[in-house]
């Protein structure tokens, strides 16, 4: 376990119909760092997580998780390497009940997603209630994940994506669409469980509120490319990125 | 908190019921069904074992085009090639009667491992079209093979076994046959393997960040649905004693398709629901008019347009709702 998981991303890069939509990014994370990475719309944030995972492929560059090279693995390796992730548009099993969508992600963590003949009600029960516990939705296991309030439905998709405790976790806006009072619950739920587990956590973020007041470090990307990198003291003095937001709040 | 857990009490409670009626009424309706052949005559026993054969070939595509979302319109492809390789056997070869017969929903599997691993790449219209495509080439080749398959005439003539040669014996199999299916399909539905299909239905990129490969998931799930329908194959050949090009044709996995949607897609009961109403529609109508098509079309629609759940999962909706006005 002494192992420092270590994210090296060299010279990324990904266009769509001649867009540089990743423009030569290059960045390494350390384990246990709590980051942002903040930009304007379009500026690649999620191209970005979704080239690191595999969700889509890069046409140049490298991602080294834990010494080993993500390019060309498929995106459904990534769980069993440890990395999990969230979505922007959250994506959770709307149609079926909240412990439905915990135990089919604890199945998953176990490896049952093949056995066709135990009741999967009955399987790992105390793994799918703790889960639910962890993220506080105990009271709402039999609700359909569909009807739960925009805020729980954030509280599940993280939920589904710690099922198997990994070690690196991206979350695309998981504050996304929230009341502010919502959003802080969410990023001190996913603080909180970076911490118990050492967790390295990097997620996109839009309200400079939730970004300054929980990252460690903040990633500042425009037109694909990083323009700032570092503390967030750094970043609120760091000309460029006032002349961005200040810029994109004039207009 | 103390309301929620009462709530909760509550939900599980009306769950808990549900499936204890469920199952007493399931099992009332197997043993009644069993006595059934010294009660009426031989005509019925022939449209119940219609109706179970088609109640099977549709829950095992429910599998498919409900629980997965993958809504197969050549289906007819597994139903055909069950019966086919049933009749070629106990007409053709030297196989052991019983031996063909069980090997014949196996050849069905095989049929399905081979067309899913190409169709399970596509979804939704594309995925309809190319197993509609697929099995529109098999009802094809079926008119166009001859010496093997008896071309336009078909396949008949075909003796059952001495075991289930009178009628009474011939339902009885089918019945068991039918219950054994279905109740193995309620285990898959209900195992883990069934809740992932729903999770990919439902999300197909969440699931894949959870470390399953889609398209094999949806493999497995593809050559499980034909195999079942393969079943309903052999079944539909041992009773009619007969097979042509038809089983193969786009109209049976209408059928089986129809069935599903009048009955409901995401209800266990709701396919073989679904096969009784295909099944008395058409011989009752059948009987009285020759437009019998027209007013089964009448018929479909009107179900779709006002029970858009089908009706157990109109039924079972409103059910929800009463226990929870309670």
């Amino acid at each position: 376990m002494a192992t420092t998981v270590y994210l090296d991303v060299r010279e990324l890069k990904k266009s769509f119909a001649g867009l540089m939509a990743t423009n030569n990014v290059s960045m390494s994370i350390d384990r246990g760092e709590f980051v942002a990475v903040i930009g304007p719309n379009g500026a690649g944030k999620t191209t970005l997580f979704n080239l690191i995972t595999q969700f889509i492929k890069p046409d140049h560059g490298a991602v080294i998780f834990n010494g080993e090279d993500l390019v060309g693995k498929a995106a459904e390796e990534m769980y069993r390497l440890g990395i999990g992730r969230t979505f922007q548009l959250t994506q959770i099993f709307r149609t079926l009940t909240v412990y439905q969508n915990l135990s089919a992600s604890v199945f998953a963590a176990y490896g049952k997603v093949f056995n066709l003949y135990t009741p999967a009600s009955r399987l790992l029960r105390d793994k799918v209630l703790e889960l639910a516990g962890e993220v506080g939705l105990s009271g709402q296991v039999e609700k359909e994940a569909g009807s739960l309030s925009y805020g729980d439905q954030k509280r599940l998709e993280v939920a589904i994506a710690l099922s198997n405790k990994p070690q690196l976790l991206f979350l695309d806006e998981p504050t996304g669409g929230l009341a502010p009072d919502e959003c802080a619950q969410i990023m001190e739920l996913v603080q909180r469980l970076s911490q118990e587990r050492n967790m390295t956590t990097v997620f996109i973020e839009h309200d400079m509120t939730t970004v300054f007041g929980f990252a460690q470090r903040i990633i500042v990307l425009n037109f694909g490319a990083i323009i700032a990198d570092g503390k967030p003291e750094e970043i609120r003095k760091n000309e460029q990125v006032q002349r961005l937001y200040l810029g994109e709040s004039c207009r | 908190m103390g309301e929620k857990v009462i709530d909760l009490r509550k939900e599980l409670g009306v769950l808990l019921r549900a499936k204890w009626a469920a199952q007493i009424a399931a099992i009332l309706l197997l043993l009644l069904l069993f006595i059934l052949p010294f009660i009426v005559p031989e005509f019925w026993l022939f449209l119940l074992c219609e109706v179970f054969v088609l109640a099977l070939a549709a829950t095992g595509l429910s599998l498919l085009a409900g629980y997965t979302g993958l809504v197969s319109f050549g289906h007819a492809a597994y139903y055909g090639i069950g019966a086919y390789a049933c009749a070629i056997f106990l007409t053709h070869s030297g196989v052991p009667a019983w031996l063909g017969i069980l090997i014949s929903p196996f050849v069905a599997l095989l049929a399905a491992a081979v067309i899913g691993f190409f169709s399970v790449r596509l979804t939704e219209i594309y995925f309809a079209f190319l197993t509609m495509a697929f099995a529109q080439m098999f009802w094809v080749i079926a008119q166009k093979w001859g010496h093997f398959t008896g071309g336009y005439n078909g396949i008949v003539g075909i003796v059952r076994p001495g075991m289930i040669r009178s009628t009474d014996h011939l339902y009885w199999f089918c019945l068991i046959v039918v219950a054994v299916c279905l109740l193995l399909l309620v285990v898959i539905v209900r195992s883990p393997f069934g809740l992932l299909l729903r999770s990919l239905r439902d999300s197909p990129e969440r699931v894949r960040f959870l470390g399953v490969y889609l398209h094999r998931h949806r493999l497995v799930c593809f050559m499980i649905s034909g195999f079942f329908t393969g079943v309903a194959g052999t079944l539909g050949t041992l009773i009619a004693g007969s097979v042509f090009p038809d089983s193969l044709y786009i109209w049976k996995s209408a059928e089986m398709l129809i069935s599903i949607l009048i009955g409901g897609m995401y209800v266990f009961p709701g396919p073989a629901v679904g096969a009784i109403v295909v099944v008395v529609v058409n011989h009752v109508i059948g009987t009285f008019t020759e437009y019998w098509a027209f007013w089964f079309g009448l018929i479909f629609v009107l179900i779709v347009m006002f029970l858009p759940r089908g009706i157990v999962g109109s039924v079972w909706q409103s059910l929800k709702k009463q226990e929870g006005m309670e």
